[in-house]
């Protein structure tokens, strides 16, 4: 389908009044979501989704709702981390560099109104590459065969286990926990019963919303609990004059244009997110003003614009190999694409074709949403300030009676309470020895893909393992894997010979 | 060996027993009759496989974790734990409201608030909650065993 005919057909989508108070109700709830430093993109969605299931909103509704929390965190992130100096949620790090001094030296309205533009100009600038992209993506991955597949997601673990977390092992095992997860229940190509150890609640599996939920909103609660401090803080709101503020960031267009393709770019690879497109950007924009950066970590605008454009851009990269190839590139993502599943939409270079209006709806209300965004993060902007000062002692309450109704509500069973439970205490165990729970998801997520795949890849090639590096597509994407594995390897020799 | 160190060591031994048993389980699933070369268990076998060798790799290099600076954190924690555990088995004989006020109540002390804001919070969410979730969401929420009866 045209680009232009497809774009239309999602506005018509987007622009409905259900879809249209959903997106604005998102991108509320996930700039405050990233905003509350604690809760982050993931716990957002996660805590409303199961909300959005039982509700029998349409897949491209609900989608469209989760996907305004996600991108809207990227937005809420960074004001915390201008005011605050605590980043709202991990991509929202760099953003304390320069941000803070900002405020420190009587600026934050300047900063709070020049990220909100760099955000806007990234989320759109990205945007537009993806809805280039996104089709032609698409109808390369059509010809993928399941052995591609394969190496495909084999490439999106090698990213991950390099770029994610303090140590590769730790991401591998968290990798393998997730696909072993999926691997509970009957086998659909069998109908075979495999570890589900007798009890009839996992016979259909791990549901997935129980198994996010419990490692991501339930771990998060204990960890807030121990981090707490009996400290009141006060946040001074500021509005600025938002004219200027355009003028000024005009003069920063080509940090911008920069940030915004390395951050898209960054999105798409699998295994990276806004996290690390942030940290590019903002290294690279330092490197480039060589000579003027003395002003960098000080208060530079520069430095705070850079990580703004590049997450903003990063999370709508991130959403296009989950959109064409049914990969997700990130955690958030993850949840995202379980979701689609959820709905019974299979993602992957047939929905474009088969589900127009999940994959086009998503993608017009995307525009709107950087829009609405742009709007509450600019005049509001005071609401969301005023909103941090909340005390945790009313939110995590909250939280934790969300997640109750959200998994009870699924199949009014207090198995799947206990069940929730139990992995909100291994996530927080997980956390607590290191590990990122990110990996588990995703592996989650692809377990019963990965498989699938694998045994029809096999089956073609009745039984033979070279069919699974036999064809173009998957060479290219194993020793792409091979060259992200080994490439900590190569940086570590070079240092060592430069030292 | 420090003590830090134990905890890696540790989970990377859990994580050995449970490829075992897990690659067990895989072994014993018995598949009546199957088209394809792979079938249910090999797949769970290469996963087994990989876990055990991280496992290993785990005990043999183990990073230092540390768990608590202050002994006030370890006793939030464990409350919260036992809060949420105690909710999940009042959620449904008790009911959602009841359930969830004492949840509240609980939480909301243990961030160090007040008891008489706790308790009003702890009324007022459960109130609001109910009546936001059950009747203008329409959600499957718990009413309560006991006023059943």
């Amino acid at each position: 389908m045209d680009i232009l005919a497809g774009l239309a057909e999602g506005f018509a989508v987007a622009l409905t009044p259900l879809n249209l108070g959903l997106l604005i109700a998102g991108c509320f709830f996930g700039t405050l979501v990233g905003a509350l430093p604690g809760i982050g993109p993931i716990n957002g969605v996660a805590i409303l989704l199961p909300l959005a299931y039982s509700l029998g909103l349409p897949a491209e509704s609900a989608l469209i709702l989760l996907a305004g929390v996600y991108y809207g965190a990227e937005y809420g992130g960074r004001i915390s981390s201008i005011l605050l100096n605590v980043p709202g949620d991990a991509s929202a790090v760099i953003t304390t560099i320069d941000g803070y001094p900002m405020a420190k030296n009587g600026e934050a309205g300047r900063a709070l109104a020049l990220s909100a533009l760099a955000s806007f100009v990234g989320g759109t600038a990205a945007l537009v590459m993806m809805t280039v992209f996104a089709p032609f993506l698409g109808r390369v991955a059509i010809g993928f065969g399941p052995a591609d597949y394969v190496a495909l997601m084999v490439f999106a673990f090698s990213c991950l286990a390099t770029l994610v977390g303090a140590r590769p092992l730790k991401t591998i095992i968290g990798v393998v926990i997730g696909l072993m997860l999926a691997t509970i229940g009957i086998d659909s190509a069998t109908g075979v019963m495999r570890f589900t150890m007798g009890i009839p609640n996992l016979f259909d599996g791990m549901e997935f919303l129980i198994v996010v939920i419990g490692l991501f909103a339930i771990s998060e609660a204990l960890l807030l609990l121990e981090s707490w401090t009996p400290v009141a803080s006060t946040i001074k709101a500021q509005r600025d004059n938002v004219r200027a503020r355009v003028r000024e960031i005009v003069g920063y267009r080509w940090t911008m244009a920069r940030s915004a393709v390395i951050g898209f770019f960054v999105g798409v690879l699998p295994g990276t997110g806004a996290s690390i497109a942030s940290a590019v950007a903002y290294g690279v924009e330092k490197r480039m003003a060589q000579g003027d950066d003395a002003m960098f970590g000080k208060g530079d605008p520069r430095g705070l614009i850079a990580p703004e454009t590049a997450n903003n851009a990063a999370a709508a990269g991130a959403m296009v190999p989950m959109l064409t190839l049914g990969i997700p590139g990130s955690g958030t993502t993850a949840i995202l694409l379980g979701a689609l599943l959820l709905f019974n939409v299979t993602p992957g270079p047939l929905m474009f074709e088969q589900r127009p209006e999940v994959a086009w709806g998503l993608i017009a209300s995307m525009y709107m949403g950087n829009i609405a965004l742009l709007v509450l993060n600019l005049p509001l902007v005071g609401i969301f300030a005023r909103l941090l000062s909340i005390d945790t002692a009313y939110l995590v309450p909250l939280v934790v009676m969300l997640t109750f109704v959200g998994v009870f509500s699924l199949y009014g069973a207090t198995f799947d309470l206990v069940l929730m439970l139990i992995l909100g205490f291994f996530g927080y165990l997980l956390r607590k020895l290191g590990f990122s729970l990110a990996p588990v998801i995703l592996g989650l997520v692809l377990g019963a893909l990965l498989e699938s795949n694998l045994r029809r890849a096999l089956s073609i090639s009745a039984g033979d393992w070279s069919i699974l590096f036999e064809t173009p597509a998957a060479i290219v994407f194993w020793i792409a894997a091979a060259a992200v594995a080994a490439s900590p390897l190569l940086m570590r020799a070079r240092r060592r010979k430069a030292a | 060996m420090s003590a830090a160190t134990l905890w890696d060591r540790a989970f990377g031994a859990v994580l050995l027993g449970v490829a075992g048993v897990y690659a067990v389980d895989a072994w014993n699933i018995h598949v009546p009759f199957q088209y394809e070369p792979l079938g249910p268990t090999a797949f769970p076998l290469l996963l087994a496989a990989v876990l055990a060798t991280t496992g290993v790799l785990l005990v043999a290099r183990p990073d230092p974790v540390h768990w608590f600076t202050r002994r006030d954190q370890a006793f939030r924690v464990a409350a919260g734990a036992v809060v949420m555990g105690v909710y999940a088995a009042l959620f449904v004989p008790l009911g959602f409201m009841i359930s969830t006020a004492l949840m509240t109540f609980a939480m909301a002390r243990l961030f160090g608030l007040p008891a008489i804001k706790a308790a009003i919070y702890g009324v007022v969410l459960a109130v609001v909650g109910y009546f936001g979730i059950a009747e203008a969401l329409g959600l499957n929420v718990p009413f309560g065993d006991i006023f059943r009866s």
